[in-house]
């Protein structure tokens, strides 16, 4: 019996919402610093009120340090998921996720490029690293999705196939920059494990339009995702061009994995797991599918930002460790408890 | 004009053809079956007439309109079509299975309609699963779940049905559900094409029998200019005794042994 028999539908949303707003609030108060949250008011009273005044260290911390990380890690886990969700029913495979298409791959070749050149030019307030990673993740979206449309046709598997292959090739040019690196690689290594270590607006703006744009597009469309999902040909009687619709919706998941990469560095599991979860929340209809996925994983993804910084502090463990070494029991847990349900 | 006409229709692989030249007509209100043996490109003919596939030569036309020239959304508000049994790739709710019958009449950001709605329910109801709408598809069994597939096609309110193999793997009592279902949608004024396995229920229920042997349509009739010993014989391969049926007006067919006895 799937857990959303037993819950009301429209409870979930706000459930989840809730609990979103509390891993929120619980990821400004803790860090290096504890600050209560009735700290909060006073700062926003300040930020309101009396604007001129000199920031006093906690509201700097707040504002500037821990409420654009925490949005950015709820914005990129919600952006993961989601494309992880879309990924899945489009190309009928559970095992989809966001990095399947090679735009993380091409993300890192970027970032690596940006780090091991030295490149020093600053854009839209941001070092090197972030926009060339989200050059690299979109020229490889565009080569994907030619080659998609020239090789693969109608064979979902040859898409699956070439976006493998295409990560295979990307990852070893990141390999092959790192074997020549020399004593530069520490950051690069570091920046492929993912990390919202200081991170600011710079990044929620770059990163936020791709990150709507996309979920947008996934949501508009997800009647007719749900019937792909059922199978091709079934949507293709139901009157949707399939080819059309799939190659749209690609163009939705490429556009929130690049801006989610190109912020945050390259954390895995996140999009694999995620739809699963809210799969046994809500069942398999996109329409509830979607937006579960994506709160789930701004959840997920605001906790293990939490205990990156909070487990070892006052360093920083890069996020992704924490998503796989978390996420991976976790998910382990919940496939032995309802195998039935998820496969 | 009629709803549907396949026209010199053609397709196949460099040496094998599936299909040949075959030219048809689908009268408004009738229920045809299309019977032939394993492989005589039944199949083949009606994902061409949904334009899954392509003809290499020759044209489906749709209330006279080439398939060609019209848009997927077009298509799907003037033909359903209900597959042959497949693994479907989610887990819906039959009432979220049904409803996606209104897809083709949706446009994006629209949400349900009270028109959708009545229609979903009406779909619901002809076929015989109101009880079941909020079950999960996967704790359906065989018929039922044919049943809601059928639902599906019902919501999308079209004039033309087209089903491949309805019946397969359902019992009697199943099989009589569904044929006697899409008979009285006929009579009420859709075209309906099933491909079937079963000659009998075929005469029995259809009005019309296409019969399709080796990608040749090798005949088309009423069930009484069909169901004929030689015509059977060399479609199928097989010696059979016809009969008439005990309380219908339609011939039935029943096999007699190689050489004799058994």
């Amino acid at each position: 019996m799937k857990i959303v028999d037993r819950l009301k539908r429209g409870r979930l949303i706000v459930t989840l919402s809730v609990v979103l707003s509390l891993v929120m609030i619980a990821g400004m108060a803790l860090g290096a610093v504890d600050i209560p949250p009735t700290r909060f008011w006073q700062a926003l009273e300040q930020l309101l009120f009396d604007p001129a005044a000199e920031w006093d260290y906690e509201t700097i911390v707040i504002f500037r340090l821990r409420l654009p990380r925490v949005i950015l890690a709820a914005m990129v886990g919600a952006g993961l998921a989601t494309a992880g969700a879309v990924l899945q029913g489009l190309l009928h495979n559970g095992l989809a996720d966001s990095h399947i298409l090679g735009v993380s791959a091409g993300a890192s070749l970027g970032a690596a490029i940006a780090m091991l050149l030295g490149l020093r030019f600053r854009i839209f307030g941001l070092g090197a690293v972030t926009p060339m990673a989200f050059i690299g993740a979109v020229l490889t979206l565009l080569v994907v999705l030619l080659l998609a449309r020239r090789v693969a046709g109608r064979s979902t598997l040859g898409l699956l196939l070439a976006g493998i292959a295409m990560s295979s090739f990307l990852s070893a040019l990141v390999s092959l920059l790192v074997y020549f690196s020399g004593n530069r690689i520490h950051p690069l290594l570091f920046w492929l494990m993912g990390s919202f270590a200081a991170r600011g607006w710079n990044h929620v703006l770059l990163a936020a339009p791709y990150l709507v744009a996309g979920y947008a597009l996934a949501f508009f469309y997800h009647r007719y995702l749900t019937a792909i999902s059922l199978g091709d040909m079934t949507a293709h009687h139901l009157g949707v061009d399939v080819e059309k619709i799939r190659f749209l919706l690609l163009c939705s998941t490429a556009l929130l994995t690049a801006a989610a990469v190109a912020v945050s560095g390259v954390i895995g599991f996140v999009g694999l797991m995620t739809p699963h979860v809210a799969r046994l929340f809500g069942g398999e209809n996109y329409r509830r599918l979607l937006p579960y996925s994506a709160l789930v994983g701004a959840i997920f993804m605001t906790a293990a930002d939490i205990l990156s910084r909070f487990l070892l502090r006052p360093t920083e463990l890069p996020v992704g460790i924490i998503t796989a070494l978390v996420g991976g029991p976790f998910f382990l847990y919940l496939l032995a408890s309802s195998r039935k349900e998820m496969l | 004009m009629h709803p549907l006409v396949v026209a010199n229709v053609s397709f196949g692989f460099a040496k094998q053809k599936i299909l040949k030249n075959i030219t048809a007509e689908f009268p408004k209100g009738t229920l045809t079956g299309i019977i032939g043996p394993n492989g005589s490109g039944k199949s083949t003919l009606v994902k061409i007439m949904s334009r899954w596939l392509t003809p290499q030569s020759g044209e489906v036309h749709l209330a006279g309109i080439p398939l060609a020239k019209l848009s997927h959304r077009t298509m799907a508000q003037h033909l359903a079509v209900v597959e042959q049994e497949s693994v479907l790739g989610i887990d819906l709710t039959v009432r979220e299975l049904v409803y996606l019958g209104r897809l083709p009449h949706q446009s994006l950001l629209q949400g349900p309609t009270a028109r959708d709605m009545e229609l979903v329910n009406q779909a619901l109801g002809r076929a015989g699963v109101v009880d079941l709408q909020d079950r999960y598809l996967s704790t359906l069994s065989g018929g039922e779940k044919q049943r809601a597939r059928i639902a599906t096609a019902l919501a999308q309110d079209c004039p033309l049905l087209v089903l491949d193999e309805p019946t397969s793997h359902l019992d009697i009592r199943h099989q009589m559900d569904i044929l006697t279902l899409l008979r009285s949608l006929a009579r009420e004024g859709m075209t309906i094409i099933a491909v079937l396995h079963d000659i009998n229920l075929a005469a029995l229920y259809c009005q019309r029998l296409l019969v399709l042997s080796q990608g040749e349509l090798t005949a088309q009739g009423t069930p009484a200019e069909i169901l004929r010993p030689d015509l059977i014989q060399a479609v199928y391969g097989c010696q059979v005794a016809v009969f008439s049926h005990p309380s219908e007006n339609v011939p039935q067919v029943s096999l007699l042994p190689v050489g004799g006895r058994l």
